[in-house]
């Protein structure tokens, strides 16, 4: 029987940077070439997946850590306003100013709707992966033992590279997490949306236990331009559950916002 | 228990054309407009008798049953039905646009007032070629299909679905079922993993041809990992499929049964002798190609039908289990509702079987077996009940 080989290390094509936002050091990985995409983070930190390396065979991606979730505490104050506009000011140093297309996973999520409601004449096009906004009809993952909150995570752990939880880490990130993170239902963040004219795209996992689908229902009554989408046999972890159709959905919305739903794959067979 | 007449419009000769698939040049517009009026006449009596429902499947390129896309043939029956219920038992998956199935199944619910039960299937073997489907991903194509299908009955918004198999951009399915959140739903459990996937997805358990001892053992698996996943099934949940023959006597029915083929399933796929080596050859590559280690099919593949050869009658030397004398019949039904059965789905009327004969075996089985089941209407006869039934 041939052996299964071990996934790739999906950050192996990311090199390092980082860039002065406000007096905040922000650490980035950064892969590709072309339009730009910048992405944020989970809970989790600065782990860019198989789907952030696909995607990066089609987009300049510029994945930004959040201050705090590396390897040294950032002092950075606030709630996720606050974390948003200093993550779009580093990007804003990167770009030039220019317009890009932002990426938000789960708590990255909540942080790209900030960041979208602060720049929405910069950003192209928002797609949010499992996001963490408006959460009031998930459960609280505490109340999960360690084998739910890993099948709430993990449809295909087959697929990824998982090393055991840093228990130091997690704890010293807990605090700014817990901030960021705020209520389940943020009243000022439901305002500012309901007004967001960006083309946005709501990734789900029909198989996540943490932000299950009924979230994609909440977005699309909140935010006039929101595409909701079910990656089917997808966890919370969809981009490295499902990379392939991850960074396909992503990058035919990205390219053609809700003219994504146009098919021009030709239905000749011959000429 | 519950009764339902699995009545997907045969084509009703003595005589029926063979092959497969079955050259279109046999067909008889005369003979298809008598053998609709007759299933029609057979329909009436059940509805009239008290079946439970009428149910009809999908099947392609043959005679044997009329109906290609039982949507189509569910409405018609929703529309003269007086009190029974209808079933598709059931729509092939595989072969099929899951969106569009899901449209044509609210909508036969819109207007059969909300009486439809629904059997998303896998399908068989050979009818991967009717459409040019992947017969080695069929299974994970079928059960990627059925989530899809009750996802757009139960996804409240516009919602685009990114699977292995399906890409759909903009779902909105008008309209919904009338039965909510859905229909009553059921899948094929001839296998472990089958009533698994029935038993993950909260849905009914259907099994076809199965024997008392092998259905037990399937009800069983699919009650054990139901439990897994926070449910307990009841008898109700579970229907058998399966031929059934009532005459005076045990020695008529089962001479009539011998005489005319009748539970003889593999004619559904058997081939004219000048097919039987390319037939033997496309069912080599569907097996080999990944069909989930399915057994192949029981003659053996490219086997002329015993039909073709009238000295080689009876077919396939085993009769159908519930063919007898209606206390025969009712303690072989007996046995199926003590396996867990709570829907026995069934067979009288088929191809070679004389209308007559199917139509008596119909009365007798209304006068003398079903009582003993319904009175009460339990979803599982006691042995006690089956034994009382009066004998041919």
């Amino acid at each position: 029987m041939t052996a299964t080989p071990a996934p790739a290390d999906p950050a192996a094509r990311f090199r390092e940077g980082s860039v002065s936002a406000g007096g905040t050091r922000v650490r980035y990985l950064e892969a590709g070439s072309g339009e730009p995409l910048v992405t944020i983070h989970g809970r989790g930190g600065l782990h860019p997946t198989a789907g952030h390396a696909l995607l990066a065979g089609r987009f300049r991606v510029i994945a930004l850590e959040v201050p705090g979730f590396g390897a040294q505490d950032s002092g950075l104050e606030g709630g996720a306003e606050d974390v948003a506009a200093t993550l779009a000011a580093a990007a804003g140093a990167l770009l030039g100013g220019g317009d890009h297309a932002l990426l938000g996973t789960s708590m990255g999520g909540l942080l790209a709707l900030w960041w979208a409601t602060r720049l929405p004449d910069h950003v192209s096009t928002l797609c949010l992966e499992a996001p963490a906004a408006f959460r009031a009809g998930s459960p609280d993952p505490a109340t999960l033992s360690p084998a739910e909150l890993f099948a709430a995570m993990h449809a295909h752990p087959e697929r990824k590279l998982l090393g055991p939880p840093d228990t130091a880490w997690l704890g010293r990130t807990q605090a700014l997490f817990d901030r960021i993170m705020g209520e389940p239902h943020d009243g000022e963040l439901a305002r500012r949306v309901a007004t967001l004219q960006v083309p946005t795209l709501a990734l789900f996992g029909d198989r996540d236990r943490l932000i299950p689908t009924s979230g994609g229902r909440v977005l699309k009554s909140l935010l006039p331009r929101c595409t909701f989408a079910i990656v089917h046999d997808a966890a919370h972890d969809i981009s490295g559950d499902r990379p392939e159709a991850f960074a396909d959905a992503v990058t035919d919305f990205v390219e053609r916002q809700e003219a994504w739903a146009v098919s021009h794959d030709s239905a000749v067979i011959n000429r | 228990m519950r009764f339902s007449i699995f009545q997907p419009f045969p084509y009703l000769t003595e005589n029926p054309p063979r092959g497969s698939p079955v050259a279109p040049r046999h067909f008889d517009p005369k003979l298809a407009a008598e053998s609709t009026r007759l299933n029609w006449e057979i329909i009436d009596l059940a509805d009239q008798l008290g079946f439970d429902y009428v149910s009809v499947a999908e099947h392609h390129y043959t005679p044997r049953q009329l109906s290609p896309n039982p949507a189509v043939t569910a409405a018609a029956l929703g529309q003269r039905l007086r009190q029974a219920k209808v079933a598709i038992l059931g729509v092939t998956v595989p072969l099929r646009n899951p969106i569009a199935v899901a449209e044509e199944l609210a909508l036969v619910d819109v207007l059969t007032g909300g009486r439809l039960y629904v059997g998303l299937f896998r399908g068989v073997p050979i009818e991967c070629t009717a459409y040019g489907t992947s017969p080695g991903e069929s299974r994970a194509m079928y059960e990627e299909g059925v989530e899809l299908i009750l996802r757009a009955w139960t996804e409240p918004e516009p919602f685009a679905w990114e699977g292995r198999y399906y890409r759909f951009r903009n779902v909105a399915v008008w309209p919904q079922p009338l039965q909510r959140p859905t229909p009553p739903v059921l899948v094929a459990g001839n296998s472990r993993p089958s009533a698994e996937f029935a038993a993950r997805l909260k849905l009914d358990l259907g099994l076809s041809y199965t024997s008392p001892a092998a259905s037990a053992g399937l009800v069983t698996h699919y009650r054990q990992a139901a439990t897994q996943h926070g449910w307990q099934p009841a008898a109700s949940n579970v229907l058998w499929r399966g031929f059934v023959h009532v005459a005076e006597s045990d020695e008529q029915a089962q001479e009539q049964c011998r005489r005319f083929g009748f539970g003889d399933i593999q004619g559904i796929a058997a081939p004219t002798p000048p097919q039987v080596a390319g037939t033997r050859a496309i069912m080599g590559d569907i097996m080999q190609s990944g069909w989930a280690g399915a057994p192949p099919p029981g003659p053996g593949p490219g086997v002329p039908h015993p039909a073709q050869n009238p000295a080689a009658r009876p077919a396939g030397g085993r009769l159908p289990q519930l063919v007898g004398s209606p206390g025969t019949v009712a303690r072989g039904l007996g046995e199926l509702a003590e396996a867990g059965i709570g829907t026995a789905d069934l067979i009288f009327l088929q191809d070679a079987m004389p209308f007559e004969l199917g139509r008596r075996s119909l009365e007798l089985f209304g006068a003398h077996v079903q009582p003993a089941f319904t009175a009460a209407n339990s979803p599982a006869a006691s042995p006690s009940a089956a034994q009382s039934a009066t004998a041919g």
